[in-house]
């Protein structure tokens, strides 16, 4: 990544249905240039931060699938076409499906 | 759970085989690790299709070409049956509701005839998963991971298999299997099969599967590697690229005119500058306006995505390196997919080898299709004659793995993620592995993957807890896999002392004149592998 000191927080759903806890924001730092998705910005979080996180890991790299679509401050988008540009991005399973966990929810293919 | 046949993959030979299997009346179970359609590497395919449709075209003048563009490595037989089944099979994709443009096309110039026609990945697994959804016989799991074939009295009649929602173990009785698991491109850093950076889940995991239950694999160091963006990070492994110029950091161009995307010299040639010290390597177009010259819709809607994110070379210098894309060789099978252990049968990327040296853009499509289809039908006959009977151990296999699983989670000395190995994994092989392969570079692989297992793998620890899709253990779950695929590669390409086609070893760079198979078992611990003369069909020269 080209050198920057800039941060960029996001904020994501946790959920888990097993324990019963009610659902709540984690916050992290990730490091960024602009030129980076918030779908990276997941895969960062992934590698680096926190193994824990759930979100569909998948990207088909033609904008096709809707594998990555949720809900990117409160509007329905795709994680793989929203560049990094805001400060804070608040990340939210896609409405009207059945979540199973964190970002992900139930897909019928 | 007991069914007839165990279908393992969710991509195009996956389905493809589930719904044949299904349609000749055999129960099915068709284990995938995420949802069709969304994962694997099928859904990022351009979608080109090669089929003899065109006036003058045949079966054999496909295989001519497919055979001289696989620099004769290619196992004859099933080029022969590819060429015969292309057309066939796409014409029932189109029955079963897939919208296919017949318009012809070309990504490989040297072809007798322009026979690509277009199938888009994501269309294509759409219409099969309708089909099979429906199919009252075929069960479809799409949070399946296959950890384990059983084999009893030398036959495979089962799988272990973690669910991965409900995080429990499952035994699978089954009559027969068909491994359809994709490629190993993801055992480099550096490759084409993980968008945006994003993994795809492609570490030969079939490869391990069949491997460690007995089977041959031929050819796997035959893997066909393509220029790929690699800064800014958002291009990480996007190959939409309008093809060059491309530049050394002299503002050299250095391609050998007429070289395509995928052409190993322009890959050869690109490592070489980098190497050599003229990187980085780039595309700049922004002395040119934007233009979206691309002839197959899903490209263009590509081209015209990259460009919304202001990412196309019309928009900013993109540098690149050269990465894994497809492997040629796999799971060996004949012309019945069947593999050398009974009972399991292989298709598309997971099996080898149709492609040769060089896979010709446009044929991993048919190439999954056809071979899906005949692995269906096959194993549907095999499990007919070799029915599903309850394995007497399966409690105890089951415990065994899950208590496997439990390790992962205990603290270790030092505890190490998964995300540690897998680079430990991709550097190894990115350094001393990828287009310059010498036999010191890959000694050094060998001995450094062999250290990475022994001394590093079992101190994984994995976050959280089973179930839930934990991605974390699932990705620790194929690790092992990931490893023995990474030293199969290794020992073939140590074996394989010419240059022919994508493999280039810069201490033998030219072509032997015996065209020869490497072939390779997994035993005592270790790859053994060997020779084997490559088989001219009798009715062709």
């Amino acid at each position: 990544m080209a050198g920057t000191n800039e941060e960029v927080s996001i904020k994501v759903l946790r959920s888990d249905p097993d324990t019963g806890k009610s659902a709540y924001y984690q916050d992290y730092a990730v490091p960024v240039n602009k030129d980076m998705t918030v779908l990276q910005a997941l895969e960062y979080i992934y590698e680096n931060l926190d193994s824990s996180l759930g979100f569909r890991r998948f990207c088909c790299g033609i904008q096709f699938c809707n594998s990555c679509l949720m809900s990117i401050n409160g509007q329905t988008a795709h994680a793989c076409l929203t560049k990094l540009e805001k400060k804070e991005y608040v990340l939210d399973p896609l409405k009207g499906f059945p979540v199973i966990r964190d970002l992900i929810v139930e897909s019928k293919g | 759970m007991s069914t007839d046949v165990l279908v393992i993959g969710g991509g195009g030979a996956g389905a493809r085989a589930a719904l044949e299997a299904g349609k000749l009346g055999a129960r099915v179970i068709l284990a995938a690790k995420g949802p069709i359609g969304k994962s694997g590497l099928t859904p990022t395919a351009n979608g080109g299709y090669l089929t003899p449709f065109l006036e003058g075209d045949s079966p054999e003048v496909f295989f001519d070409d497919q055979v001289r563009l696989g620099n004769g490595l290619n196992d004859q037989r099933l080029v022969k049956v590819l060429a015969e089944e292309s057309l066939p099979c796409i014409k029932e994709l189109e029955e079963l509701g897939a919208k296919v443009s017949w318009q012809p096309s070309n990504f490989e110039p040297t072809l007798t005839y322009p026979r690509s026609v277009l199938i888009p990945g994501k269309v294509l697994l759409q219409a099969l998963r309708k089909a099979i959804a429906a199919h009252p016989r075929i069960t479809l799991k799409e949070n399946w991971l296959v950890t384990r074939l059983i084999k009893d009295g030398g036959k495979i009649r089962g799988a272990v298999v973690l669910d991965t929602v409900e995080g429990q173990f499952v035994f699978v009785n089954c009559g027969a299997v068909v491994l359809a698991t994709g490629g190993a491109g993801e055992v480099y850093g550096l490759t084409a099969d993980s968008p945006m950076g994003i993994p795809t889940g492609s570490v030969g995991e079939g490869w391990w599967l069949g491997a460690e239950a007995g089977c041959e694999l031929v050819d796997p160091e035959m893997i066909q590697f393509v220029a790929i963006p690699v800064d800014p990070p958002i291009m990480m492994g996007m190959r939409h690229l309008p093809w060059g110029p491309f530049f050394n950091n002299r503002g050299e161009g250095f391609i050998t005119p007429g070289e395509g995307p995928y052409s190993a010299l322009a890959a050869l040639q690109i490592v070489t500058e980098i190497s050599e010290g003229r990187g980085p390597v780039y595309i700049d177009l922004t002395d040119k306006p934007y233009v979206n010259n691309a002839r197959h819709p899903i490209a263009a809607a590509r081209m015209n995505a990259i460009h919304e994110l202001g990412m196309t070379p019309h928009q900013g210098r993109i540098n690149i390196d050269v990465g894994s894309l497809f492997c040629m060789g796999g799971v060996r099978i004949n012309e019945r997919t069947e593999t050398s252990a009974a009972g399991l049968f292989a298709a598309g990327e997971a099996a080898g080898n149709v492609h040769g040296a060089r896979r010709v853009a446009g044929n991993a499509f048919p190439d999954m299709i056809v071979f899906g289809r005949r692995a269906g039908k096959f194993a549907a006959e095999y499990s007919n004659s070799n029915p599903v009977s309850t394995h007497k151990e399966l409690a105890a296999l089951c415990k065994l793995e899950s208590e496997k699983v439990q390790e992962l989670f205990n603290d270790k000395e030092t505890d190490l993620s998964t995300n540690y190995i897998k680079s430990g994994i991709k550097k190894v092989m990115d350094e001393h592995a990828r287009v310059l392969k010498t036999e010191e570079s890959l000694k050094k692989a060998e001995e450094k993957l062999i250290n990475i297992e022994q001394g590093l793998l079992p101190m994984v620890r994995v976050n959280g807890k089973p179930g839930l899709m934990n991605i974390n253990l699932s990705e620790a779950l194929s690790l092992n896999a990931m490893l023995k695929t990474a030293r199969m590669i290794v020992a073939a390409a140590r074996m394989r002392k010419e240059s022919r086609g994508a493999h280039y070893r810069v201490d033998y760079p030219g072509e032997d004149k015996v065209i020869q198979h490497t072939r390779l078992r997994w035993e005592n611990n270790g790859p053994i592998v060997d020779m084997i003369p490559v088989e001219i069909i009798e009715e062709r020269s």
